[in-house]
């Protein structure tokens, strides 16, 4: 019977949970954006926020199955920081106590940060999806000069 | 002499990009150099760039690697070959939200940015689809959106509703809805500075990658030719292709892709020490020339 690779499985297992928190990053950032853009005085829909939350609900569910191996325990780490940062996010989002968007903000960024370290520690985690990007589309999914050389 | 210096600055290329990205037809025809740059303005009191270029301290090495970006430059040198520092900038469009247009929005500590609503509505909203739609979506970096709120909550992020005339003087901003992006923008500087202007360029953003968009390959048979790449439709890139040419009176070289190797042959240019290029386009009374 062949063993799957303990680190293998744990990318393939962590890559969905890395971008579940991505997107919901990306809706609580956009809703605190267009708040903010909108003024004081302005009704913000709170859909994006409702959406970031299901987001977040799902990642801390996988999150807490994901098991690591030695070698990826620091990766995961970053994954369940930007996991607790991004939770306060959106307490502070949903809250009535944060009106200008100080707290929602702080660990938006937070979040972000270790997002980022996430990327450069693993090659396909990076924050933003080259795979769909028109001005890299000529390297996806393929070492760049592999494509050209072969 | 117009009232503005204009000048597109190479920051980094890639030197085998598919022609089929550029210009939509079909595959495996060909690679272009196709640079990466963005637009320095000057003159009326401002130092103003169209784009800002990417993060190339997140991933610059990434896409170096892997898509075989190079050359890359940071734009206090780049914008050093004008005389000018990223803290001069007073003013930045930035035409969409790509990573490589909206990443360096760090990067000017002094300027006010404009953004249209529809572009950073519809990025937000795009995510709230599932992962089978993230083709909607490649390219935005969350960070982006990030240091975005940031300048919203420093006061320095100026959200667009659609079309403005003279954001600065003689200089209008265009809303491109649903074009290569939701809501991609282009920039018209009307250099005489009248409204019905013989001196106007247009920035395009990535809605024109190559002057082959505004005629095809066939000079005998010429028509308008859509980039590869639009979370719109074709029919619009198509449509704003049109209205770009209308600006600046059907002359097409006026319509600036940045994307378009031919700058540098088509218009004034030199070469940096670094293997740049520095494409000058316009020069306002009193302006040396940075070509020359």
């Amino acid at each position: 019977m062949s063993q799957v690779d303990p680190l293998a499985r744990y990318i393939s297992e962590a890559e969905p949970l890395h971008d579940l928190l991505r997107r919901g990053l990306i809706q609580l950032s956009g809703f605190l954006l267009k708040r903010t853009v909108a003024g004081p005085r302005a009704i913000v829909d709170y859909e994006h926020v409702e959406g970031a939350r299901e987001r977040i609900r799902e990642a801390a569910e996988g999150l807490r199955s994901l098991r690591a191996p030695t070698s990826a325990a620091h990766h995961r780490g970053h994954l369940v920081a930007a996991l607790v940062a991004i939770e306060r996010a959106l307490a502070a989002a949903l809250s009535t106590t944060d009106p200008d968007g100080d707290a929602l903000f702080h660990f938006v960024q937070e979040s972000e940060r270790h997002l980022r370290a996430v990327g450069r520690a693993t090659p396909g985690f990076e924050t933003v999806d080259f795979k769909q990007a028109c001005c890299a589309m000529q390297g996806a999914g393929a070492p760049f000069e592999a494509r050209f050389t072969g | 002499m117009g009232k503005y210096s204009i000048w597109v600055l190479d920051y980094a290329a890639v030197n085998k990009f598919p022609q089929s990205v550029m210009l939509y037809g079909p595959q495996y025809v060909g690679i272009r150099n196709l640079p990466y740059a963005y637009v320095l303005i000057k003159g009326q009191g401002q130092v103003i760039l169209v784009d800002t270029g990417y993060d190339h301290k997140e991933y610059g090495k990434y896409l170096a690697d892997l898509y075989g970006v190079s050359n890359w430059h940071p734009a206090s040198e780049v914008l050093a070959e004008c005389g000018v520092t990223p803290a001069d900038v007073t003013t930045v469009f930035i035409t969409h939200a790509h990573f490589d247009h909206m990443g360096g929005l760090d990067l000017f500590p002094n300027a006010k940015f404009y953004i249209q609503k529809r572009e950073l509505d519809q990025w937000v909203w795009a995510l709230t689809l599932g992962p089978e739609f993230r083709f909607l979506v490649g390219a935005a970096d969350p960070g982006d959106i990030v240091k975005a709120t940031r300048l919203a909550r420093e006061g320095r992020m100026i959200v667009v509703d659609g079309d403005r005339d003279d954001v600065v003087p003689g200089i209008d901003l265009r809303l491109a809805a649903d074009t290569h992006t939701f809501g991609s923008m282009y920039v018209t500087v009307r250099n005489d500075g009248a409204r019905e202007s013989q001196d106007a360029w247009v920035f395009a953003g990535d809605n024109v990658y190559t002057y082959d968009n505004f005629t095809g390959l066939d000079p005998n048979d010429p028509y308008l030719v859509p980039i590869g790449l639009a979370t719109g439709s074709q029919s619009n890139l198509l449509f704003s292709s049109a209205e770009m040419l209308k600006a600046v009176g059907g002359e097409h070289k006026r319509v600036i892709p940045v994307h378009e190797d031919r700058l540098k042959t088509v218009f004034p240019s030199r070469a940096t020490a670094a293997g740049l290029h520095v494409v000058e386009l316009a020069l306002a009374d009193g302006e040396a020339s940075r070509v020359a």
